[in-house]
């Protein structure tokens, strides 16, 4: 008797096949090698035809929910990282929609120049920005993720600027006298 | 919805990590587990268990990586015996195993493509409760279809 049969046949004693599924999953093993290759190469066929018959709508779909749960996950970091900056993260959905950075920008509404500097990390995003995304990306990216992203990078960087901190701190008198 | 406690219905915080050398000592001595997981050890191996309760681990995945097929197949999922059956107390484990999966095949780019290759007499019940369509004599799910279920087992619904 092969594994699976023997652990089915273990399982099924005290469980139903319903409490099966829901409590395991376990490749059948009981078909001979051969059999195996041809049961392969049939599912490589379909899997190949269904590859070669994706539209483009469903592809971007794939790459859209790749980008939205890297974006999840990263919410549940701690720190801040430079790869999940804001400007990273709109290049990369940039790069996503396969539209040129002058069509994106017609897209939200931009000049490309105020674009072109969002991308680059040379001007801060507004929350108007943010809707703009939410409304592009169907609602999959979510205004309020690109507000996280850019308020745990604005984070970063309030808590690290220590020339701005000395800069604004000589416009300050009369500081409060604490403990 | 993620874990639940059956008997309030409330959503129990969870973790999904990798499993480490260590752990296959705890799974081996927690009699939980039937299956041989140090036999697994080779491929991408993942525990679930409750925030704050690590050393109860509430089931197991072992994943196998088919780049050139643009695929991830569930090669075995096992819940601990005391939420297996009519006397479990937890809710929804090997779904949230399963959505992992998807999840990560969304992130290697194969569309959120995962397959199974379940016993025959099984086939109709994993396409009932998970959606998994048929691929000759193996199941598949992908886009659409595993979102719904990352949606499903690994969100909070305010998310």
């Amino acid at each position: 008797m092969k594994k699976s049969e023997k652990m089915y046949a273990k399982l099924s004693a005290r469980l139903t096949d319903e409490e099966i599924v829901d409590g395991y999953l376990f490749n059948d093993d009981e078909v001979s090698a051969e059999e195996r290759e041809v049961d392969h190469q049939e599912f490589l066929a379909l899997r190949m035809k269904r590859l070669s018959e994706m539209t483009e709508g469903e592809k971007l779909f794939g790459r859209l929910m790749k980008l939205k749960y890297r974006m999840q996950d990263y919410f549940e970091t701690k720190e801040f990282d430079p790869a999940y900056s804001f400007a990273r993260l709109l290049k990369g959905y940039s790069s996503i929609i396969n539209r040129s950075n002058k069509e994106f920008a017609k897209d939200l509404g931009l000049h490309h120049s105020k674009l072109s500097r969002l991308l680059n990390g040379k001007e801060k995003p507004n929350v108007e920005l943010m809707y703009r995304l939410d409304k592009h990306s169907n609602g999959e990216l979510p205004a309020h993720y690109w507000w996280r992203l850019y308020a745990k990078e604005f984070e970063h960087t309030i808590m690290n600027d220590q020339e701005k901190r000395a800069e604004e701190s000589k416009r300050v008198s009369n500081a409060l006298r604490t403990g | 919805m993620p874990l639940k406690k059956i008997s309030t219905g409330e959503s129990l915080p969870s973790i999904i990590s990798r499993v480490v050398n260590d752990d296959y000592v705890l799974i081996d001595k927690s009699g939980e587990f039937s299956f041989d997981w140090t036999a697994e050890s080779g491929n991408e191996v993942f525990k679930i268990y409750l925030k704050d309760k690590q050393e109860n681990i509430l089931g197991l995945l072992s994943l196998m990586d088919y780049p050139e097929e643009y695929r991830i197949h569930l090669n075995l999922i096992e819940v601990g015996k005391s939420n297996v059956g009519k006397k479990k107390t937890i809710d929804n484990i090997a779904g949230c195993l399963i959505a992992v999966a998807c999840k990560i095949a969304f992130d290697r780019d194969y569309f959120g493509f995962v397959s199974l290759k379940p016993k025959t007499k099984l086939i109709s019940l994993y396409q009932e409760v998970y959606g998994f369509r048929q691929y000759g004599r193996l199941l598949g799910i992908e886009g659409e279809g595993s979102n719904q279920l990352i949606k499903k087992y690994l969100q909070d619904e305010e998310e």
